[in-house]
């Protein structure tokens, strides 16, 4: 992590010297609820009536969130034919009822740009120790809860080009590092991901996309010596999304925004000993709605609300039960869009 | 424009290279199985004389194996007594006296048997000692023939005797037998189920629901007495006994230790493993290996006893007890021993 904030920041810094433009940042904060963050089953509300210590610190399912959120972007490079932008990202998180649940996530983008919708980008994004919930540490124990948490780092290198005076196409790969925090680290995953994305502009609303992402994640620690957590967890995986923004004629609102994410993921496991991922796989459904209203040039107040659903698929009617659950989430998040130009 | 270009691209790979994580590292130990040695029955118990394991193998019998070059070396289904030849049933306890080339066994909630074995494929019968619901022994050589034997008996307490060689003739046929000489039994009103000493100060028993017993020998061969009695949680099996303290398997309330001051002063002792069914514990060094049933064995770091670190559960199948033999750790499954290579 130490390291990655002295990328950022050295980028940052960099950026802020070179150039002879402004700095356009943004801040915002977000308010929001969570109704079910420990992502429970019906079967695990009922057992976390008779057994609290699946809820870890919280006493509650649901929670309240707060996030403060930063972004700043600068043009290096700036002329008629081509620019080098730099855009550096960072929020805070915290589950205010969900005590384990306080996180930060960041990253930056370095884009090169030689015309309208022609651009290559790479991406970084860190995700720090993000807290799922307590699970039982099967190296030690048969029953010992501890707090599952994981960091991501995903890099991904994204290509765009223009297809016709109406459309778009991004496309590129990315590789995301989920590394589990001890004792979970026999969770570990490598993932190797590509992506590609369609967008139609229509005139006078807004804009349609749709975007596809397949993934392959790689978990070693079934190659590890044998423990009672040492199974296979690698899988498969395709996302299709599909947004769309409308922008004109819109009553009151600046822009309505819906949208539909479906994630397919596949298990490879297939050994009998571990009947919690042999043959299985879930659809992972997650359902936006956004309005957002510009009050002011520089200020503007977005409300989403996503519901989700994972249905999983297993021999075993147990593990479908476990690991089925819905969850909803409702924001409202304020931007403020500033400039800084010393120029 | 070309520049731009290429160090825009020269920064990318940089930061592709340089952007990756490392993962976090578990202080758990690992382990590798190098071997497993089938031996039909289920493995139930192991003694080692020198680099050859005699094994409990159940409802097999006795087995002998050389473990450097991982092959039977002997194996008995049952053995001649007056001339008939009677099967084992399920022998669940041996030990070795390799100086007085005797192999000592019991099966379930039985006696003991004593044998006479001096390598090659062939077990002489001699007679049978202590007496039946023996759950546990431990037996010391103490001259050429002799031994004394401590036995923990589920019915009776805890028995002790001498046994000497006696041989006689009588109408050209030699009768071998070891007799019991001096000792006695004593009286705990728990029900012993496991016993450890070692050989010189110690003796300690695990009486089931009433906890664990620490004796205080002299010298081998004398009379032990009683120190004191601490209860445990659950039901002591098995005990293991260290220079500082006493090891106890507490089948389903996990395992214990206590200091063996805490058996004269305060009785303090140090729970562990709460949450799995011990039953049984050996130790080498700080190294702690508990043997867990149907879920195989949890190693626990063993160097301040007070505080044992968890480093590990391994399925290597359904495990009855473990011993440790050199570098190498040795566990008694359903499926045979499996000689275990601890990576630290």
């Amino acid at each position: 992590m130490f390291r990655f904030i002295q990328i950022a920041f050295t980028l940052f810094f960099i950026s802020y010297l070179w150039g002879g433009t402004p700095l356009d940042y943004t801040i915002g904060f977000t308010g929001g609820y969570d109704d079910n963050v420990l992502r429970f089953s019906k079967d695990e509300f009922n057992d976390a009536a008779q057994d609290l210590s699946i809820m870890g610190g919280s006493t509650t399912f649901d929670s309240f969130v707060t996030k403060l959120s930063f972004q700043a972007t600068k043009s290096i490079i700036y002329s008629k034919y081509q620019n080098l932008d730099l855009k550096l990202l960072f929020t805070s998180s915290d589950y205010r009822n969900t005590p384990e649940k306080k996180y930060w996530s960041g990253g930056f983008d370095i884009a090169y740009k030689w015309g309208s919708y022609k651009n290559i980008k790479y991406s970084l994004r860190h995700l720090d120790r993000f807290y799922l919930r307590h699970y039982t540490n099967r190296d030690i124990s048969n029953d010992k809860l501890s707090p599952c948490l994981f960091t991501d780092r995903n890099q991904s290198l994204m290509l765009s080009q223009r297809i016709s005076k109406l459309s778009w196409m991004n496309f590129g790969g990315g590789y995301l590092q989920r590394y589990y925090s001890k004792p979970f680290t026999e969770f570990d995953l490598d993932i190797v991901y590509y992506k590609a994305k369609l967008n139609y502009k229509i005139k006078k609303i807004g804009n349609v996309a749709l975007q596809v992402n397949h993934g392959r994640a790689v978990n070693e620690s079934h190659f590890l010596p044998e423990r009672p957590s040492s199974f296979n967890r690698s899988y498969e995986t395709i996302e299709w999304y599909a947004p769309i923004k409308i922008k004109k004629k819109v009553p009151f609102f600046s822009e309505i925004g819906f949208s539909t994410r479906l994630e397919k993921r596949v298990y490879d496991a297939e050994d009998p000993n571990d009947p919690l991922h042999a043959g299985r796989s879930h659809l992972d459904s997650k359902y936006d709605i956004w309005l957002k209203k510009n009050i002011t040039e520089i200020v503007n107040i977005t409300f989403s609300t996503r519901y989700r659903t994972r249905q999983t698929d297993s021999e075993y009617d147990w593990v479908k039960d476990l690991k089925s659950f819905e969850q909803m989430q409702f924001w409202l998040t304020l931007k403020w869009d500033m400039i800084y130009d010393k120029y | 424009m070309i520049n731009i270009k290429q160090n825009t691209l020269s920064l990318i790979i940089f930061l592709l290279l340089f952007g990756c994580i490392d993962p976090n590292n578990d202080d758990l130990w690992s382990i590798s199985i190098d071997a497993t040695l089938e031996t039909n029955g289920f493995a139930r118990d192991i003694s080692m004389n020198g680099n050859n394991a005699i094994v409990a193998a159940g409802q097999y019998g006795i087995q002998v194996w050389d473990l450097d070059g991982q092959s039977m070396v002997a194996g008995f289904t049952g053995y001649e007594e007056g001339g008939t030849f009677l099967e084992f049933s399920d022998v669940a306890l041996v030990d070795v006296d390799p100086d007085n080339d005797l192999i000592l066994a019991s099966e379930s909630n039985d006696d003991v048997k004593i044998f006479h074995y001096g390598g090659g494929d062939s077990l002489f019968y001699r007679n049978t000692v202590m007496s039946a619901r023996t759950k546990d022994f431990v037996s010391f050589y103490t001259k050429p023939g002799q031994f004394v034997m401590y036995s923990a008996d589920n019915d009776d307490g805890m028995k002790w005797h001498y046994y000497n060689l006696d041989t006689t003739s009588s109408f050209g046929i030699e009768f071998i037998e070891w007799t019991p000489y001096g000792g006695s039994e004593i009286y705990t009103p728990g029900k012993p189920l496991g016993i450890d000493s070692d050989g010189s100060n110690y003796i300690a028993m695990a009486v089931d629901q009433l906890g664990v017993e620490l004796f205080y020998i002299d010298s081998l061969g004398a009379t032990p007495v009683l120190i004191n009695r601490i209860d445990t949680e659950g039901n002591a099996e098995k005990v293991a006994l260290t220079a500082e303290g006493v090891f106890v398997a507490c089948d389903d309330a996990g395992a214990l230790y206590v200091p063996k001051d805490s058996f004269s002063s305060e009785s303090v002792s140090y729970r562990f493993a709460e949450d799995l069914t011990v039953d049984h514990i050996s130790i080498k060094g700080s190294t702690a290996c508990l043997t867990l049933g149907s879920k195989g064995i949890a190693l626990y770091d063993v160097s301040d006893p007070t505080g044992p670190k968890e480093k590990g559960i391994f399925p290597v199948g359904y495990s009855y007890t473990s011993i440790f033999w050199g570098d190498k750790l040795l566990v008694c499954t359903r499926e045979g021993i499996q000689i275990i290579t601890i990576e630290q």
